[in-house]
């Protein structure tokens, strides 16, 4: 049925294309120019108003618009960062109309063009009802970029980037407006020239962290980033919208002859991280032996370990007190300096019928652990033909190749950071090394040292493909139909092998072992839609679209594994013993169709209306299809004739918009499953199954409802403009992982049962976002601009459904639970008073001050804010920065906890190494904590504030000037940039960093998407850099 | 001629037409079974192995089921927690909820504890196992041997429950993979009660059946019912046994005591908190033990490897003749009879050798016959109760090592023999800093809150 409603609605749009009327034709060409320097402006869009026709200016500034009816016709250019500007021509039969556009730079974005993926429609700001979040090259090209995070961080209002982990490779959380799922995915959809494209992660576990996919893309080949920011604005993308929309466009060709860009960038990447120390204090009971014996451990012999609480008690004294930082101790850190080079050319140009863009990128990234290594290649081709004069196609194809090499950290015992910060306050000497063997290394917390770990490393190697082609034609100027597909594709291989003998972990580690991961991921993107346009009056323009949309996502996961392997092989073939062989498959279809319609007055007022209707596979058997309305308004008020326009106030926008989307279940979530196992019988494998999964079959998708209000406005002139928005979100239906009570014997050995998905709850994200851009100073010889973007969050859980109790998770320190943000901390409380006044603390001077559980804080950012500041001196140098602070939230410090708790100083009985035990001078708060989480069982205290402002990026770019070139003509078009990234952190978080979490972006743990905690995970690196660019 | 905007209109006014017709037609509903079918040639569901020729499948899946909740899969298991919340184990490792148990100071529910998936998983074999025998029943018959044996299992299940649980254990009807009627908490007397019933039942499918007997006289004598235990296990032979089979083909049939000793993570224990049995140093055959020189996990405990288990893939006793003597002899002590009490001891200990190298695999690499400890010397009478009592429990304690009853017969001295639970479990300063907490049993996990009819406040783990 639904194959017959996509041909009816393909048989509507042909039936739409039909000629009517016969037409006669001419032409528009002409040039875009700014019109304070005159140098012309490339990648303009120029339309033909109430058409569809319409092209980009060329690098040039020239554009040409074939095939436009005569008459009067009125033309409108526009582009990001000036106003746009539209004059009126006759156009001739058989004659091209000649016509110059001047644009002035504004501060006021009204005229930025988003292209809609799903139905390739390019739509000015200025329509749309919503606050969409930009990234335009020009911001991109500021400084080099090491990955597309770096793109995305604390550009926009509402967007929060966060990056998990130093570690080369490792993924990060991106979050738009908070939190809408308990249970599914919080990340956004992406989408690259119209191509869904996969930010999965996946792989090898290394502890904690995993390997995002999204930062495949080169971003030197980004021309701009639109963010939908929520269902408000990302409607019709249907079931998987409700986190927000990244649509990221690359470049294109422009008409004209080639135009050449080589760079390349070198660099060093240092850790600048404090570290805590390990301390040991202790009663000296003979001074003449010596304080460790030679496997450090205190010397029993002469000493006597006494912590804080213990000489409080008076149960010992504290004589001295050892200490180590051994992650900056020159002989045992792990750190060095690591480098990142990268190399890249890129040409474009073209002619009337058909452009080009082509790119080459290779980099090569070594982390400060310099196990941990990256190399990456990029190729892209894109490709622009005008088939007719009202047909045109788009082919977009890019190509990479990834190894990744990394090393475990977080929580595993084979990684440097936990070897180092459990480690006693003593260093190993060379003879204490090789007289023993890995797991056993004298002092270093779990036995292993650097070397050691090498022999552990992980290998990620990705060659990934994604392809997009669009056919755009126009039988009618009113007309355009556009039919869209794409395939992004990755394989991905994972593996790991340790020699024999190198990891005496245990009898599946010591004879060596072999782990192989084979994965294929395809997502296969696919469209039809037409656009109508018509003049309904002078002054009211319809446009109207019809399409329809396909999705389908497939994985395909093969993994062995085999212990006992031969010195120098490295296949599982070659494994004796404990082999393994495991098969996973998951696919999920969606099929939509929309339809929308807008009406735009005086092109000032823009009113538009629009639903789609999916189905998916993944929706319970007992669903059928769910809808998605959505509807817009911007007024641009100050276009108004009675708008009294000065020079304060000169630009005012009204907007306002409401959508719904929503969040798909997962694959297969909707039934009950049966999984295959071994069993053995009799000395023989038998297969036999397991419960995986209890299924659903009233499963249906998450929605999310979401209302924006805001305006623009444009002050001095458009040198200062000032955006704010308020929204409010209520995602109903969210998906619980509804703990079935495990006496029903539905709870089995693996994670997914237990639970029955069922929508039931109700989650409310709301909150203010601003953005302030300035053009403070704006000189021939001084330029500056400020912008400052800033927003707040208010996230909570309305509805869990009845009965349904708090699901606890990240060790029972956070939970969802109704009436408190998502992923909340909670804890028992304490307080302390140091009666005696010898400034330390008993276990008795410690009181819990509630039985229970209460609410200490958020794990999700409140507020956040973020500062740009760019500064023009001459025309050939420009200096930038970038700030963000974000406040409001909690983020776990289990590794303090854990070193307080489990630190390896042998010999004590209560082994923590960190401050709060055994230094003597640890304020009370540290000796608290650790008082309430040993004795009295509460880690409230390491539940810390983890509000913070960091200097992310800096960068100085010198173009050659026109002088220089002059004299010296192979230096036209050069440029040098220096820049540096995560350069200083501003907090009263006592941890490593406020940002970093355990488990990265990981979704396939109880509460994998909401944890915050570190626990021995790497910090942030800086990375500076040197940048050599040529443009000609 | 150019198009007039009346065309256009038009034009568009059509468009529009059909635009609202295919989205109308959408929204009026329609099947999308076809384009939306997707494979999945991983899974199975219930109801494709609901036939005569998957019964196969379904009952090697029940009895998977059984071994990764009594035994384990590698990793912590009935078997395991009661070795290590006993004076079995104690802990080498560096994780909290593995300590919080040793220590018997179990953490808030909400939090977790790792006993949390032992009660997950009997649970789930429970209903596994019963699922199985009535496709038994339907498939084949209730007189078929899989039957007795699968409902036997079932009965082990709820008396590995009532061993280790606290009084107030909850159980529901999640029958054929679907949540269905919640029930509420029984009394671990009703528990073994439950137990009794289900080893009937298996007995009453099959006569040949001594791991129901076993399980049985088991349940039975945690009700302190001793005579009737004796009697159920009269017939059953010493060298009987059931095994729990393990293969080192994949991590989830991995045997689990072999595996966490393997790295580090358990520890075997000597004289724990003063109460424990001398395991390591009374040099019995029975528990053949090694040090291991690289150490505890947490790199700060010595490593102490019992070589029960000594591979991935070696099995376990559930139920063995050993036990049904040492029933046995427990009977006889109840009921005065000193003389038949010490002669089925010594009789189990002159067959130290044959029975111990029956029952555990490769024990003769562990305990050689030139081992100077190779062999036990007959027990003689104690002469006062308690020290009969006493000896018994040591007897079952080595006899029964690491096989999950360590637990239930501590908690058994207290509710049957009077002792208090701080002269039965590890008590005083704990190894790992602090003291040894008040808890006898595993407390419910905190996600039984979701059955309507049970409350935390009913389960009190320091009650035995």
């Amino acid at each position: 049925m639904m194959r017959a409603l996509w041909l009816l609605a393909l048989a509507g749009q042909l039936a739409g294309s039909l000629p009517l009327i016969a037409q006669e034709r001419g032409a528009i060409t002409g040039a875009v120019v700014d019109h304070t320097t005159q140098a012309p402006l490339r990648g303009v869009q120029v339309v033909v108003v109430g058409t569809t026709l319409g092209g980009l200016t060329n690098q040039h500034g020239r554009f040409s618009i074939p095939n436009v009816p005569v008459g009067v016709q009125r033309v409108r250019a526009s582009t990001i960062g000036y106003s746009q500007n539209e004059q009126e021509i006759v156009v001739q039969p058989g004659a091209a109309v000649q016509i110059a556009f001047e644009l002035r730079q504004t501060a006021v974005e009204l005229d930025g063009i988003v292209v809609n993926a799903v139905t390739g429609q390019a739509e000015r700001r200025r329509e749309l009802g919503t606050n969409t979040g930009t990234i335009s090259a020009a911001e991109i090209d500021k400084a080099p970029i090491t990955k597309l995070a770096d793109v995305l961080t604390a550009r926009t209002a509402g967007v929060t980037l966060q990056s998990a982990s130093g570690t080369v490779g490792a993924a990060q959380r991106i979050r738009i407006r908070g939190a809408n799922s308990l249970s599914l995915s919080n990340e956004p959809l992406v989408y690259v020239d119209g191509v869904q494209f996969s930010g999965a992660g996946g792989g090898l576990a290394v502890g904690g962290q995993n390997f995002s996919r999204l930062n495949d893309l080169n971003p030197e080949d980004i021309e701009n980033i639109e963010i939908l920011k929520g269902p408000a604005a990302s409607a019709l993308y249907g079931t998987a919208a409700a986190n927000g929309v990244i649509l990221i466009t690359t470049r294109r060709g422009r008409t004209g002859n080639a135009s050449w860009r080589f760079y390349t960038e070198r660099g060093a990447v240092q850790d600048r991280n404090a570290y805590p120390s390990t301390y040991l204090s202790y009663q000296i009971n003979d001074s003449t032996k010596p304080l460790f014996t030679s496997g450090g451990v205190l010397n029993a012999a002469g000493y006597t370990p006494c912590t804080n609480e213990a000489a409080a008690r008076g149960s010992c004294r504290q004589d001295g007190v050892a200490s180590l930082d051994p992650l900056r101790h020159s002989e045992l850190s792990p750190f060095s300096t690591g480098h990142r080079q990268r190399v890249g050319v890129s040409v474009n140009g073209g002619s009337d019928g058909i452009t080009y863009y082509m790119s080459a990128d290779w980099e090569d990234d070594a982390g400060v652990i310099h196990f941990n290594t990256q190399e990456r290649i990029n190729l892209r081709a894109n490709l622009t033909a005008r088939l007719r004069d009202n047909a045109t196609m788009q082919v977009t194809s890019g190509y990479t190749s990834s190894t990744l090499a990394t090393i475990s950290n977080d929580n595993s015992a084979l990684g440097p950071l936990i070897n180092g910060l459990l480690m006693a306050p003593y260093v190993p000497t060379d003879a204490d090394i090789a007289a023993s063997q890995p797991g056993s290394r004298p002092s270093y917390g779990f036995g292993y040292s650097l070397d050691d770990i090498g022999n552990n490393r992980t290998h990620q190697e990705v060659d990934r493909v994604t392809v997009g082609t669009m056919l755009s034609y126009s039988p009618f100027t009113w007309l355009t139909t556009n039919a869209n597909t794409g395939l992004d594709f990755f394989n991905r291989f994972d593996h790991h092998t340790v020699q024999p003998g190198r990891i005496p972990l245990g009898a599946a580690w010591t004879p060596g072992r072999r782990t192989g991961i084979r994965a294929a991921n395809y997502i296969h993107t696919g469209g039809l839609t037409g656009v109508a346009t018509a003049k309904l009056h002078a002054a009211l323009v319809s446009t109207s679209t019809l399409g329809t949309s396909y999705n389908r996502q497939q994985f395909r996961n093969t993994r062995c594994h085999g212990v006992g392997i031969v010195e120098g092989t490295a296949s599982c073939s070659a494994a004796s013993s404990l082999f393994e062989v495991e098969e996973q498959f998951t696919e999920v279809i969606t099929i939509g169709a929309f339809a929308r319609q807008q009406f735009a007055l005086h092109d000032r007022v823009f009113l538009a209306g629009s639903i789609r209707g999916d189905d998916n596979s993944a929706f319970g058997e007992d669903f059928g299809l769910i809808y998605y309305p959505s509807a817009s308004l911007s007024w641009v008020v100050s276009e108004e004739p009675f708008f009294p326009a000065t020079g304060l106030l000169s630009n005012l926008r009204l907007r306002s918009s409401f959508g719904t989307s929503g969040l798909r279940p997962n694959f297969r979530d909707a039934v009950t499953l049966l999984e295959s196992t071994a069993v053995r019988q009799g000395d023989q494998e038998l297969s036999a199954v397991r419960l995986r999964s209890v299924g659903n079959t009233n499963l249906k998708p998450e929605r999310t409802r979401e209302h924006e209000i805001g305006g623009d406005v444009g002050m001095f002139e458009n040198r200062v403009s000032l955006d704010v928005t308020y929204y409010q979100k209520l995602s109903r239906d969210a998906l619980i992982r509804r703990q079935i009570a495990p006496s029903f014997g539905l709870t089995g050995d693996v994670n997914t049962t237990g639970v029955i998905f069922d929508n039931l709850g109700q989650i409310r994200n709301s909150g203010m976002e601003l953005g302030l851009n300035t053009r403070l100073i704006e000189q021939p010889m001084l330029g500056l601009n400020v912008r400052l973007t800033a927003s707040t969050l208010s996230n909570r859980i309305v509805e869990m459904g009845e009965g349904i109790e708090p699901i606890v998770f990240n060790r029972g320190q956070q939970r969802h639970q109704q009436g408190y943000p998502a992923a909340a901390f909670f804890q028992r409380s304490y307080t302390y008073h140091d009666a005696d006044g010898d400034g330390k603390l008993t276990r008795d001077e410690v009181m819990l001050t509630s039985d229970t559980a209460v609410y200490i804080g958020a794990s999700l950012p409140t507020n956040s804010q973020s500062l740009t500041a760019d500064l023009r001196i001459m025309k050939n140098l420009t200096v930038s920065a970038l700030l963000e602070r974000r406040a409001g939230h909690k983020q776990l410090n289990s590794t303090e906890e854990f070193r307080c708790r489990t630190g390896f100083n042998r010999g004590d009985g209560n082994r923590g190494n960190c401050a709060g035990v055994a230094d003597p001078n640890a304020s009370l708060e540290e000796q608290a904590r650790f008082v309430a989480a040993r004795f009295h069982g509460t880690t409230a205290g390491f539940i810390e504030d983890a509000d913070f402002i960091k200097w992310r990026e800096v960068s100085v770019t010198a173009q050659a000037s026109d002088r220089l070139a002059t004299l010296y003509p192979a230096l036209r078009g050069m440029s040098l940039t220096v820049s540096g990234r995560n350069l200083a952190t501003w907090t009263r978080y006592s941890g490593m960093d406020p940002e970093i979490n355990e488990t990265g972006s990981q979704q396939f743990v109880l509460g994998g998407d909401f944890l915050q905690n570190e626990f021995n995970t790497q910090p942030p690196v800086r990375t500076l850099l040197v940048r050599v660019g040529y443009a000609f | 001629m150019t198009i007039s905007h009346s065309n256009s209109s038009r034009a568009h006014s059509v468009f529009s037409r059909v635009a609202a017709s295919v989205v109308a037609a959408l929204l009026a509903g329609c099947d999308t079974d076809t384009m939306l079918r997707v494979e999945d040639p991983v899974n199975a569901t219930p109801g494709s192995l609901d036939n005569p020729a998957a019964l196969p499948i379904v009952v090697a899946g029940a009895l998977g089921d059984f071994q990764v909740a009594y035994s384990g899969s590698g990793d912590d298991s009935y078997l395991v927690m009661v070795a290590l919340f006993s004076d079995e184990f104690h802990s080498s490792d560096t994780f909290l909820t593995r300590t919080a148990t040793d220590q018997r100071a179990q953490f808030p529910t909400a939090q977790g504890n790792t006993s949390d998936a032992t009660f997950n998983r009997l649970q789930a074999a429970r209903r596994s196992l019963r699922d199985a025998s009535e496709a038994v029943a339907r498939f084949a018959s209730a007189s078929d041997a899989r039957f007795g044996r699968l409902r036997a299992l079932e009965g082990f299940t709820y008396t590995a429950l009532g061993e280790a649980f606290c009084s107030a254990i909850p159980f529901s009807d999640g029958a054929g993979g679907v949540p269905r009627s919640a029930g509420p908490p029984i009394s671990t007397a009703q528990v073994f009660d439950q137990a009794v019933e289900r080893f009937d039942e298996a007995l009453a499918a099959s006569e040949n059946t001594h791991l129901a007997s076993i399980g049985k006289a088991r349940a039975l004598q945690n009700n302190a019912r001793f005579q009737e235990a004796a009697a159920a296990v009269r017939d059953v032979p010493t060298e009987f046994a059931y095994f729990i089979e393990h293969s080192a083909n994949t991590i989830r049939q991995h045997n689990p005591i072999f595996s966490l000793q393997s790295n580090g993570r358990y520890s075997l224990s000597d004289r724990e908190g003063g109460n424990g049995l001398d395991f390591r140093s009374a040099a019995d055959p029975r528990v053949p033990w090694k040090q291991d020189p690289v150490g505890g996990f947490d790199r700060s405990i010595d490593l102490y490897v019992s070589l029960r288990y000594p591979g991935f893939g070696s099995r376990v006793p559930l139920a063995t003749g050993v036990e049904a003597r040492l029933i046995e002899a427990e009977a006889a002590l109840r009921a005065g009879d000193v003389a038949t009490w010490l002669a089925k001891l010594n009789e189990l200990r002159a067959n130290v050798r044959p029975l111990m190298t029956a029952h555990f695999d490769r024990y003769a690499d562990a305990v050689p016959l030139s081992h100077p400890n190779a062999s036990l010397a007959p027990l003689s009478d104690p002469g006062d109760a308690a020290a009969r009592v006493d000896l018994m429990f040591r007897e079952r304690g080595f006899w029964l090592f690491n096989t999950g009853h360590r637990l239930g017969d501590l908690r058994r001295l207290v509710r049957q023999y009077g002792r208090q639970a701080v002269q039965v479990f590890p008590v005083g300063s704990y190894h790992k800093g602090g003291q040894y907490g008040t808890d006898t049993s595993f407390p419910i996990p905190f996600a039984e809150s979701n059955n309507p009819h049970f409350s935390h406040s009913s389960c009190d783990p320091a009650s035995p």
